[in-house]
This record gives structure tokens, C-alpha cells and sequence, in this order.
């Protein structure tokens, strides 16, 4: 493996775990809403939160770049205002994983949220405990597993993703070129080594984060 | 201490929670059988729930009033909350349960200090132990000293022995006596068992489903039920129908089948011929050989049907015209050397005889 | 057998045959940057002579690696020689039918509504453009002409880090036309049909790639004789005139 196919595993590995990161505050709010709350509107979130996992990867990359494009909604405002870029950039690929493993993030965590005995939550509340402190100090712990095989799972996904990531962020070698792409790349140059090498990398990580997360999801806490 | 509970309406699964109760007392039983809306009661009290009416002021705090939109939070109750299935926190040790809710403020009562809690519980050797790994009666003592150490101003109990052994149930008793007489903490205790609640409390609130059917003084309720559903549930053992012959004031003679009772009852109103009698089998007193002259103004020769185990008493069904069950404790019972069959005579005071109008 | 059955039976003996018929359709697999003008030179010749032709339109790469992969293309319509030369070693395609006889120039292509200031290639250096877009330039035709233009400027050095590649020249296209990058090396004749961009600076042809347009009928062509027939009608003077609508230019 040459210096630059190690250069495309580093940037894929990081910018899917830097990706997984970005959506867990989010993903975490999102499944304990959905876990703990009942309201009239409640299946339409769940199905949005739900529509990048069924959607095509490249129907939802075009919606974003749409919005995240020079004359978009959002991509508008942060180029004229902020001179910042998100097209063509780590951060479009950033963006683009993110979407499409949140909704596998908050799946796991809202089975795992659901687990959690809300009885444990009453009592610590009886205790003294303000919302804030309940969450960090019982419900979290004590879904923690389950948040763990979720974020593994989404990592997994981040690092696969393709129709997407193409769209928002193109295949510009160095710059934005995730192990996905540059297999498809390698193909398309008739470079099948390269591309068998590379797939070999990406099915070890792959293979390596949804074995851990199913090993954490099995075993249960108490 | 003093618990006002009023205007309260929960719509429970079969039924609706309606109260209205005012209760002083060191310990207060709640008293029901099974799904009659006592951990409903509970839980409002405890401000984990909300109903569509309440009122609810614990001595000179009003906790809830939805009618004027008042509603205090939970943790500022000042409630510790033993619930029924404990719920200690599996994730944490048995010191770190302990000290969640702990506080620890300057001047606080030395009483409710984490080494004075620790040690009546007698719960020191567990500290480090993980929560799961304690037997029943241990978790039972950890679950009441994590409440302890909050230092509340009421302690609310649900069935906390419902899950014990005979046997268990007589050892963790006296840590509830203790903290009863030693903290002299009011306790709102939850509970389907007599035993308990003759043992604990001095009020009991009698709950079946989701109202109120009778409240006072354990004695007092005990002795007179106010019907035979309440007579039922505190278990009073014979409960038989009778007819009254001659009234004058409180004294009734009062006739079982062709047995003549002599009854002391005040509140029974002026036209009634039809009555149930009730007599706890804790007031029967078994005799063997000569009755001599005593002061129980019933002396009923009878022959004894069985003799059966009841914890720490033994039951004895007697046949004297009609079916009258004593409770005696196991010395007297060998001493007495009762089998089936025996001839004995039973006497029961007049006061411990009570009519209830049928 | 029951006359019902029978009839049943004729009809959907007809039916098979009809659609084997149908089937005598003509698989062309083209480069993008042909897009418009063959579907319009296919439309006239299904008026002329009855002949239908399907279109795959894509880079030119990927399209070669289709077709030795086996796809079913009848014809191969390249934008660069060496992607024909590949199939012809591979001995994919038949010799004795390619002809190159079109050609294109290079333009540069700014956004037609705030489009970036840009007079000739030099501008490409500056720091008035932070990204240009090109088809990719190690694998796609118009690409590998843009970097060459590029390398005979000695322009390829300035560039290089702001190129952004993408899947083939009508990506290129429409990255200028949505404003994410500020500019873009497209053929003349991609410029020609967008009303979203114009052309900045048209690349002479003394400056510029050599850019041609092979065609061939593929070995394995399942409808050789019909493909012929249409290979024959695009070296015509209709299907010429056409493509010079276009823009392209016709090498004689």
C-alpha cells in the first residue's frame, strides 16, 4: 500500500470518527425525545429522522447540496458572509456521513434509552437530583452500551458511505477521496489491484466496528 | 407532623383515586389490598405524578394545588421514596447509592449523618459491595438508609417487607421501629399485611379501590371496622350474623344462631335488629378446666376443630355453636396442650365483641 | 386444442415476436459531450429510416471499462483516442469500422450572472478563483485535455490544487452552473447548450489538445448489421451538419 492509499484509510478513519462525534449530541437528544415522549406530530420525526437510511444515498446528497451549495440556503449565508466553503471540502464529506448514519445513532440509542428503567429516574428525582443530573448520572450510564453499539454502527456506515459523499463533496484526491470513492476510482482506471487493496482495508474496518458493536449490544448491563 | 391530602382525582385503570384525608401521626398506614391505588397515592405525594385535582400540603407546605397552578418539583419535596421494588441503582456501589442524594450541610441534624445512618442499618460491611450482589434483606436496608440520608421531613414506604420471608420480615421489622422511635421520622407505609401495621403505625388509613372507607386509630379500626369489607381485609377473624335482643344504652345482647353474646358497641344506630359480629381472634381467651368467676361477661364452652401454624402464633378454630378463631402464641398452645378435640372455654370480653349493622 | 386456448396461444406467440423485433434496437455507448447532439442526429435518422437508437451517455472511461466488461454497446463513440486504443488492443472493437472524424475545442466557462472576471488561462492562477472545475483529469477525456493544456502552459503547477475533478464533462458543466466552483474547462460544445455559463476564453486550437472523436462498431455487437447501417448515417453530410450545429468541427 503506497503512501498515498494510507493517506485516503487515515482521512476516511477520521473524518467517520470525527463524523460520528459531530451527530451524538444530537442523536442522543433526538432518541430520548423519541423514547421517553408521546406527542401528535411524533411519526412524522420518526420517519424523517428514518428517510436517510431508506432514501437513495445520492437522492440525499443532492438535497444537501442544494442547501449546503454556493446558492444555497445554508452554503449561501456561510460563502457570502463567512467566506466559508463546504462543497468540495473535508467538512462537505463531514456533513455528508453524519447525515447518513445519524439515523442508525439514534436508533440504537433509543432502544437503549427505552431499557433504561424510567422507575430508576423517578427515584433519583425523589432523591434530589434535577433533570440534568438524572440524565448524566442514571440514564446514561446505564444505556451507555447501547449508545456505544450505536455510535460503532454509525462509524461503520460513515466509513461505507458513497452516493452521498460524492455528491456534496466529489472525489478530489487528497483533499476528499474516503476509501469508497478511491475503490470506485481505482476501478474506473482499470487499476484493479489498487481497488482489491483498498477494499480489503475497508472490509476489515468494517468488519472490526460492527463486531464490536454487536459484541456491546448482546451483552446486557445488568 | 401533619399531611393534608384533598380534592384528589387520578383515573386509574379500573377505577378513579379520590381522596380527601387529614392525618397526624408518627406512622401512617395506608392500608388496601393489591391495585387499590396506594403506590398511586404515593407517587402523588411524592410529586411524581401529576393529577387532574389535587391538593396536598405537608405541615406548613403546600406541594400541590391545581387549582391555583402549584406544583413543587420532586426533588424539593423534602420526601424519601423507599419504593416497592427498591429500585437502587445497578451502576453504582452500595456507598455511591447512599450518598446521591446525601447533603451535606453545616449544622444538619447529627441524627441523619451518613456514620449514624450506617450504623443503625448496620449496613458498614456493604459499602463497597456492587448492588446487585446483596441479598433481599440487605437491599432492603440500603434502599431505607439512601432515603434516610436525604434528610427528609416525611419517609413514604411501599410495601417495603412485601417481598420477605417470615422470617426476614421479623428481622428487618425492628430497623423500622428504630427509625420510627430513634429519628422520629412520620412514615407513610403502604401496606396490605396486619401484622405490619399493628406492629408499626398508630393511624391507618384504609384504601379500597381508590377510596377511602375508614381512617383513625389502628386500634380503633381494628376493633370496630366499619363494614364487613373493611372486617375482611384487617382479617378479623370471626365475623358471624347476629340478631340483637335487648338493647340498653351501650350494652347489646346480641343472639349467634342460639348462642347469647353480650356486646359493648356505641355507635349502632337506634332500629337495628340485624347485625354482623366481629371478634378479632387476638381478644379470645381459651380456658381449660373450671371457669370460675372472671370479668368477660362471654364464657363459651367450645371444642376445638384445628390447630394450624400462623407464623409466630398458632390459629386455633373452636366450635362453640358457631365458629370462633383464637390466636394464641405457641407457649400457650403447649401449655395448654390443645389438640382437636379438646373441650375448652373461650371468653371474650364484652368491648372486643363488635356489631357492625347489617 | 379448445379455440379459446388457441387464440389465447397466437396472441402471445405475436406478442414475443413483436418484442424480439423491437429488440433490433441500436445500443450506442457515447461520450457525455455528445449527449445533445446525437440524440438529435438518432431522431433523424428513426424519421428516415425506421431505425431506433438507444443511448448510454458517460465519461468515456467509464463507459470502455463497461464494455470490457462485457456490457452490451453495438457502438463505441470515444472522446479521446486512447480509450478506443485500449478496447482495440483488447480486441474489443472492429478495426476496420472506426473513423475519427470530429473534433472540439477547450473553453474556460464562468457562471453567466456574477461570474468571476476572468480574461484568459492566466487568470486561473490568481487568487480570483479558488476552485476549477474539469472531468477527471487521470481518467476522462476532456479532463486529460484540460491537464494537458495546462501542462503546455506551464499553467498545470498554479492550478493543480484548485481543480476540482469530477465524473465527467457535463459534472463539470453544471458545477459552474451552480456556482460552487468559479470555474470550469468544458468543450466548446458543452458551453454551447447551457444557458447558465458563458464562455470566458476560448482555447486556440494552435494552443490547445489534440481533440478527437473515434468511433467503432463494438465485436461483440448484438445488432451489427442495423449498427452499420447507423454508422454509415453518421459519417454523412445530415448527421455532419448537425454536429457542426453543435459546434463541433468536421475533420475531413
Amino acid at each position: 500500500m503506497s503512501a498515498e492509499e494510507w493517506q485516503i484509510v487515515w482521512f476516511t478513519a477520521w473524518v467517520s470518527a470525527l463524523s460520528t462525534l459531530v451527530i451524538l449530541p444530537g442523536g442522543l437528544a433526538a432518541a430520548w425525545v423519541l423514547a421517553r415522549y408521546q406527542w401528535r406530530g411524533k411519526t412524522f420525526v420518526e420517519t424523517a429522522v428514518t428517510l436517510p437510511l431508506v432514501m437513495p444515498p445520492v437522492a440525499t446528497g443532492l438535497i444537501l447540496l442544494k442547501l449546503l451549495g454556493r446558492r444555497g440556503a445554508i452554503g449561501g449565508f456561510l460563502h457570502d458572509t463567512l467566506d466559508f466553503d463546504v462543497v468540495y471540502t473535508w467538512r462537505g464529506v463531514l456533513i455528508a456521513l453524519g447525515v447518513m448514519s445519524f439515523p442508525l445513532l439514534v436508533r440504537s440509542a433509543r432502544v437503549a434509552f427505552e431499557e433504561v428503567d424510567s422507575r430508576l429516574e423517578q427515584i433519583a428525582r425523589t432523591l434530589g437530583a434535577g433533570n440534568l443530573r438524572v440524565f448524566c448520572t442514571v440514564t446514561l450510564p446505564l444505556a451507555s452500551r447501547g449508545i456505544v453499539g450505536g455510535m460503532l454502527l454509525a462509524f461503520a456506515r460513515a466509513l461505507g458511505e458513497f452516493g452521498a459523499t460524492i455528491m456534496v463533496a466529489g472525489n478530489i484526491p487528497g483533499r476528499t477521496s474516503t476509501l469508497s470513492l478511491a475503490i470506485f476510482q481505482s476501478v474506473q482506471l482499470g487499476q484493479d489491484a489498487n481497488a482489491f487493496r483498498l477494499l480489503g482495508v475497508s472490509v476489515v474496518l468494517a468488519f472490526a466496528a460492527v463486531w464490536s458493536s454487536e459484541w456491546l449490544m448482546r451483552r446486557k448491563n445488568r | 407532623m401533619s399531611l393534608v391530602i384533598k380534592k384528589i382525582s387520578l383515573p386509574l385503570a379500573s377505577f378513579t383515586l379520590e381522596m380527601d384525608l387529614e392525618t397526624r401521626g408518627r406512622v401512617t398506614a395506608v392500608f388496601g389490598p393489591s391495585g387499590a391505588g396506594k403506590t398511586s397515592l404515593l407517587d402523588l405525594l411524592a410529586g411524581l405524578r401529576r393529577a387532574k385535582s389535587a391538593f396536598i400540603q405537608l405541615d406548613d407546605r403546600v406541594l400541590t394545588d391545581t387549582a391555583n397552578g402549584v406544583f413543587v418539583p420532586a426533588r424539593h419535596r423534602g420526601m424519601g421514596y423507599v419504593p416497592q421494588d427498591l429500585a437502587l441503582f445497578p451502576h453504582l456501589s452500595v456507598r455511591q447509592n447512599l450518598l446521591y442524594g446525601h447533603k451535606r450541610a453545616d449544622g444538619a441534624n447529627p441524627l441523619f449523618s451518613f456514620d449514624h445512618i450506617v450504623e443503625v442499618l448496620e449496613i458498614g460491611p456493604l459499602m463497597q459491595r456492587g448492588v446487585t450482589r446483596l441479598s433481599g434483606g440487605e437491599k432492603q436496608r440500603v434502599a431505607l438508609a439512601r432515603a434516610l440520608l436525604t434528610s427528609p421531613r416525611l419517609l413514604l414506604l411501599d410495601e417495603p417487607l412485601a417481598s420477605l420471608d417470615m422470617k426476614l420480615k421479623g428481622r428487618i421489622m425492628p430497623y423500622l421501629t428504630r427509625i420510627r422511635d430513634k429519628f422520629r421520622l412520620p412514615m407513610l407505609y403502604v401496606t396490605h399485611d396486619r401484622w405490619e401495621t399493628l406492629a408499626l403505625a398508630d393511624q391507618i388509613v384504609v384504601l379500597v379501590d381508590g377510596r377511602v372507607v375508614q381512617t383513625g386509630p389502628v386500634q380503633d379500626v381494628f376493633r370496630r371496622p366499619a363494614s364487613v369489607v373493611v372486617a375482611g381485609l384487617l382479617a378479623v377473624e370471626t365475623v358471624q350474623p347476629g340478631h340483637i335482643i335487648r338493647r340498653v344504652d351501650e350494652l347489646v345482647t346480641v343472639a349467634v344462631g342460639s348462642i347469647m353474646l353480650t356486646a359493648v358497641e356505641k355507635n349502632l344506630p337506634a332500629d337495628t335488629s340485624e347485625v354482623h359480629v366481629c371478634i378479632r381472634a387476638e381478644d379470645v381467651i381459651l380456658l381449660k378446666g373450671d371457669a370460675g368467676v372472671s370479668s368477660a361477661r362471654n364464657h363459651l364452652p367450645a371444642v376445638v376443630g384445628s390447630v394450624t401454624d400462623a407464623g409466630p402464633l398458632m390459629r386455633v378454630e373452636l366450635s362453640c355453636g358457631f365458629t370462633l378463631t383464637a390466636l394464641l402464641t405457641k407457649q400457650a398452645c403447649e401449655q395448654l396442650a390443645l389438640k382437636p378435640g379438646n373441650p375448652v372455654i373461650a371468653l371474650v370480653k364484652a368491648p372486643n365483641v363488635h356489631l357492625i349493622s347489617r | 386444442m379448445q379455440p379459446g386456448l388457441r387464440k389465447t396461444f397466437v396472441m402471445a406467440m405475436t406478442i414475443l415476436a413483436g418484442v424480439r423485433l423491437s429488440a433490433a434496437e441500436v445500443a450506442v455507448f457515447a461520450a457525455a459531450s455528445l449527449t445533445d447532439s446525437l440524440k438529435e442526429i438518432a431522431a433523424a435518422y428513426a424519421k428516415q429510416s425506421g431505425g431506433r437508437i438507444i443511448f448510454n451517455f458517460g465519461a468515456s472511461s467509464t463507459l470502455a471499462r463497461q464494455i470490457e466488461e462485457g456490457a452490451p454497446a453495438d457502438l463505441f463513440f470515444s472522446a479521446d483516442e486512447a480509450k478506443m486504443d485500449g478496447l482495440e488492443k483488447k480486441g474489443l472493437i472492429v478495426k476496420e469500422t472506426r473513423k475519427s472524424r470530429l473534433s472540439n475545442s477547450l473553453v474556460i466557462v464562468i457562471a453567466r450572472d456574477h461570474g468571476a472576471a476572468i480574461g484568459d488561462s492566466r487568470d486561473l492562477g490568481t487568487d480570483k478563483v479558488k476552485r476549477i472545475a474539469i472531468a477527471e483529469p487521470r481518467t476522462v477525456p476532456a479532463g486529460i485535455y484540460a491537464k494537458e493544456y495546462f501542462q503546455k502552459q506551464n499553467l498545470w503547477a498554479a492550478v493543480e490544487a484548485k481543480v476540482i475533478p469530477t465524473e465527467n464533462v457535463r459534472a463539470a458543466l453544471a458545477a459552474v452552473e451552480s456556482g460552487n466552483v468559479e470555474a470550469g474547462i468544458v468543450y466548446r460544445t458543452d458551453a454551447a447548450i447551457s444557458r447558465k455559463v458563458k464562455i470566458a476564453y476560448e482555447v486556440p486550437a494552435k494552443d490547445g489538445p489534440d481533440i478527437s472523436y473515434p468511433v467503432a462498431l463494438v465485436k461483440q455487437a448484438k445488432q451489427s448489421e442495423a449498427a452499420k447501417k447507423f454508422l454509415v448515417y453518421l459519417g454523412s453530410d445530415d448527421a455532419a451538419a448537425v454536429f457542426e450545429k453543435f459546434g463541433f468541427v468536421i475533420r475531413k
